[in-house]
């Protein structure tokens, strides 16, 4: 056997492995959504809880009056949450849009905090801390500036968690507002649906495991005061306080009922921006958690440190080794060996790989056609492409940033002006 | 009377000793089924010397002789059940407890090695002498039946020198300065005083010098049969060559065989088809065929694969009117539980030497593939040219490269005819194969699968050249699905199925909830999706 054939069987064993893995979180995801889409989701509760909704918003004038009008729509009663926004550093007329929202709204409890540089501007965590000073409520909501989620989600989110005292924090599902805008957006749509929802679901089927994912969760409060609020330091912090959490023997939930649309990167280059930062934030929980895999007392937790690290070693070099090893040889330099290694099983995996993606879109309305199963052929051979760059330059930038001891500096997403006519803004 | 009680007493102690050390005896005879030969040998075996005992084995069973194996230690109580015993000898030592043994019984031996011999000698009380050296190079001298006499130089570890008046003596050694003979024989004791595995002329000089030592006759033993065998002849070969050299065969009226290596797939396409066409001609006019055994490209072969894989080839074959009636394979399987298992479906087996180390083993205790009853030819030895072969004691195979120059092969025909060693015909022999499906019997010129009578001579068929060999993408690829990892293929049949199922599913549901039934909470995602 050739380096060569010892590199092609490293990538057949470890891509097959994982799209297994996917296969199986995916049929796990789907029973659990069939499940879930023959219910509404709702647990009554006899007392509800104070909800306290924090928005850290960054320069979101493009994108915050949807936002805030949205939370303003949610059917959980009116006197039990409150807005805390954090306008943190904005630069844009963000503080003249929410003062315009609050003078319209004065009977809601709706609190704007404007940071400066000095306090503010240190990224998503940092601003978390802050709103988390003046949070009354038991239960926290988080929202990122550029979502519109529906109105029964908060609902949906608060009952299911105050329905179990196992859950630590109930998620919900977020989808892509501006699919129709570019090519880069309806991938992310797909991407979503099948990698974050679909996953998730499975995830928490078999082994009551989630990440949290950012945006459109509810958290106990006690939960985060014990932690002692977000890690600064991660770029990530969904993921690192979803790891914290497991840690404590609490489980994470995902309630796919409840719904949010959230703008997506339009452009390339924002979004590499933006995947980057996710991938660097990823690593550096990774590096943290790691340890834990062999700690019989993280319990579940281990699986999903696995998971990541599989996700984030074994695709990542796999990709690479095929990647390079088909190129090499068209080229001619390569040639490989290796019985079996043909045409066929990568057309095998391609099959499994729309078929599976195919799966997430099916349960969606709209979303099964044949434009997205020919979306999602370009996409493996296009966008799936891309998620290795942003890897590689995660972990490049991660190991200068070690190196050269940065402080680690925090990417806000840009928005952009919502030029797609079909999707809707205004959620009255 | 103090004393003739005395008498009595210490009389009766000598009987109970004696008939104790009866008892013991019988204690220590070990229950071994009675067979032609013991092998005995020295109990370390180094690779050079296992590699020699396990050459003797072979010759052995060649021969057909049922063999049983053992060290020297562990032939301690079973020299009785043995009327022959060869023991391939090395060392300067032999253990007591067998000399002790062996001078109760009166059973033939022949020592086979350059180790010292002399309290054998003794113990025989055979008057010769016997001085062992260490050497490397040795000339030997030895006429073969009806040869001329052989002269060459082999390498050996260890020589005997036998010295004495021998009733028997035959064939030279020369080991620096001093000469002495090679074989010697009087009364039960034989000796053969160098042996190399690798060395074809010590080997063929074992194999006669056994041929004599078992027969009991005064007359000469019986000679075995050689074969040409054109080997490994691969389908698709070019025929024209191939209808040359049988042609040749036919004119020259010698009888041979062909091995055909074994086909998995494209047994339709008519360069198949017009291969099996000339080798049914070879067929008709005397060529047996052979078919050449799978080769084990795996660490851990399975059984039922490698039958399978024969019964595909036998039938690609015999579908064709070419009826393979043996099966040529390693010699190693003769050891090897596998290769027994395949060979056991084959009356007739024909075994090559191969590279590999002899894989023959003590611990199998005896030669199991006797008891399977094959007509086994083994390969030919010879000095030099191919065509000299050097075997006369048991059947043998010439193998010959069809590929050689026509005339170069028409002279190694003629010199294999005016050779001592006979040829024969194949098919004046019984034979029979069992495949997964088939059952071919050939007994008194007539040749039946599964019970149906076949005819051996040749009546061309038609077939058609054009063929369309599917070699476009679509071809390709489908001969990619067949080398496919089945249980991948399986999985992923298994999924898409399944999923396809659970498309059906959603779809169904999606239907059902969003356009028969009008969902509020869905308004404000519908809403924000259009």
């Amino acid at each position: 056997m050739t380096f060569i054939d010892g590199l092609s069987l490293y990538a057949i064993i470890a891509i097959w492995s994982l799209m297994l893995i996917n296969v199986t979180l995916s049929i796990g995801g789907f029973i659990y959504y069939i499940k879930i889409n023959k219910t509404n989701g709702h647990v009554k509760l006899k007392e509800y809880p104070m909800v306290s909704i924090l928005v850290p918003a960054h320069n979101e004038s493009f994108v915050i009056r949807k936002t805030v009008q949205a939370l303003l729509a949610f059917d959980y009663p009116k006197e039990l949450y409150e807005i805390i926004v954090i306008n943190d550093n904005s630069t844009d007329d963000s503080a003249v849009v929410l003062k315009e929202i609050q003078a319209k709204n004065p009977e809601r409890k709706m609190i704007v905090i404007n940071t400066d540089k000095v306090s503010g501007g240190k990224g998503k965590s940092n601003a978390l801390n802050i709103g988390l000073t003046l949070a009354s409520g038991t239960v926290l909501a988080i929202y990122d500036a550029d979502n519109t989620p529906e109105p029964n989600a908060l609902t949906l989110l608060v009952e299911n968690l105050m329905s179990n005292d196992k859950l630590g924090a109930v998620i919900g599902k977020f989808r892509t507002r501006n699919r129709e805008a570019s090519l880069i957006t309806r991938f992310v749509n797909i991407e979503t649906l099948a990698y974050q929802c679909m996953n998730q679901a499975g995830r928490w089927f078999f082994f009551k495991l989630c990440t949290i994912p950012g945006t459109n969760f509810v958290v106990r409060r006690s939960i985060i005061d014990a932690i002692g609020g977000w890690d600064t330091k991660a770029l990530s912090e969904d993921t690192e306080i979803s790891f914290r959490i497991y840690r404590m023997g609490y489980q994470i939930m995902l309630m796919p009922l409840a719904v949010t649309w959230e703008q997506e990167p339009q452009l390339l280059h924002i979004w590499l921006k933006q995947r980057t930062r996710w991938a660097k934030g990823n690593l550096y929980v990774l590096k943290e958690n790691f340890k834990y895999v062999f700690d019989k007392s993280a319990g579940a937790m281990r699986l999903d440190v696995l998971y990541y690290a599989a996700v984030y070693v074994l695709m990542m070099t796999s990709l690479i080794c095929s990647d390079t090893i088909f190129i090499m040889s068209v080229l001619g330099f390569a040639h490989v060996t290796l019985g079996g290694f043909s045409t066929f099983l990568w057309i095998m995996a391609v099959l499994v790989f729309v078929l599976n993606v195919l799966i997430t879109l099916a349960v969606e309305k709209n979303e099964f056609n044949m434009k997205s199963a020919l979306l999602i052929l370009l996409m493996l051979f296009t966008y799936s492409k891309l998620w290795v760059v942003v890897v590689l330059n995660a972990a490049l930038q991660s190991f200068n940033d070690a190196i050269f001891k940065r402080e680690v500096k925090w990417y806000k997403t840009e928005r952009s002006v919502e030029t797609n006519k079909r999707i809707g803004g205004d959620n009255k | 009377m103090m004393f003739k009680r005395m008498c009595y007493f210490v009389l009766a102690i000598c009987v109970l000793f004696v008939f104790q050390i009866d008892i013991h005896a019988a204690e220590i005879t070990q229950d071994v089924e009675a067979r032609d030969v013991l092998l005995v040998y020295d109990n370390e075996l180094l690779d050079l010397t296992h590699e020699n005992v396990a050459a003797i084995a072979d010759i052995l069973t060649y021969m057909g002789y049922s063999t049983h194996y053992s060290t020297i230690k562990e032939s301690k109580g079973i020299l009785n059940n043995f009327t022959h015993i060869v023991y391939y000898h090395e060392s300067d030592f032999i253990e007591q407890s067998f000399l002790d043994e062996l001078s109760r019984l009166d059973n033939k031996i022949m020592v086979v090695g350059g180790g010292d011999v002399s309290s054998l000698l003794k113990i025989l009380k055979l008057p010769f002498t016997c001085t062992s050296i260490e050497s490397t190079r040795v000339q030997l001298s030895y006429y073969l039946d009806g040869k001329k006499e052989i002269s060459m130089f082999a390498k050996s570890q260890r020589v005997s020198l036998l010295k004495g008046d021998f009733p028997y003596s035959s064939g030279t050694i020369m080991v620096g300065n001093q000469s002495t003979t090679l074989c010697v024989r009087s009364e039960r004791f034989s000796n053969i005083a160098i042996f190399d595995s690798k060395s074809a002329l010590l080997k063929a000089i074992l194999t006669q010098q056994i041929t004599l030592w078992k027969w009991p006759y005064e007359n000469a033993p019986n000679i075995f049969a050689q074969y040409i065998v054109f080997d490994e002849v691969y389908p698709f070969f070019n025929t024209q060559k191939m209808m040359n050299v049988i042609s040749m065969m036919k004119k020259l009226g010698v009888p041979y065989a062909i091995t055909v290596m074994p086909i998995y797939q494209n047994g339709e396409y008519p360069a198949m088809k017009h291969f099996c066409e000339v080798l049914r001609y070879a067929q008709a006019n005397g060529a047996a065929i052979f078919l050449k055994a799978p080769i084990m490209n795996t660490n851990k072969p399975i059984l039922e694969d490698i039958n399978k894989r024969i019964s595909i080839a036998f039938t690609a074959y015999s579908s064709y009117g070419v009826y393979p009636i043996a099966l040529e394979a390693p010699n190693n399987w003769i050891h090897e539980k596998m290769g027994q298992d395949i060979l056991r479906r084959f009356r007739t087996i024909v075994l090559t030497l191969d590279q590999k180390e002899n894989s023959w083993s003590g611990k199998a205790v005896y030669n199991t593939i006797y008891s399977d009853g094959h007509q086994i030819i083994a390969p030919a030895l010879s000095v030099g040219d191919i065509e000299d072969n050097l075997i006369s004691a048991y059947p043998t195979a010439l193998f010959l490269d069809i590929n050689t120059n026509i005339d170069d092969l028409r002279t190694q025909i003629k010199k294999i005819q005016e050779s001592t060693v006979p040829l024969k015909n194949l098919w004046a022999s019984s034979h029979s194969v069992y495949t997964e499906d088939k059952t071919l019997s050939y007994k008194d010129d007539i040749l039946t699968i599964n019970g149906e009578v076949q005819s051996l001579e040749f009546v061309p068929f038609k077939y058609n050249i054009e063929y369309q060999y599917n070699r476009g993408i679509i071809g390709r690829m489908a001969d990619s699905f067949a080398r496919e990892n089945k249980k991948l293929l399986f999985i992923v049949f298994g999924i898409s199925i399944l999923f396809i199922f659970f498309i059906g599913i959603a779809r169904y549901q999606n239907r059902k909830k969003f356009l028969y039934k009008s969902d509020s909470n869905d308004d404000l995602g519908e809403e924000n999706r259009n």
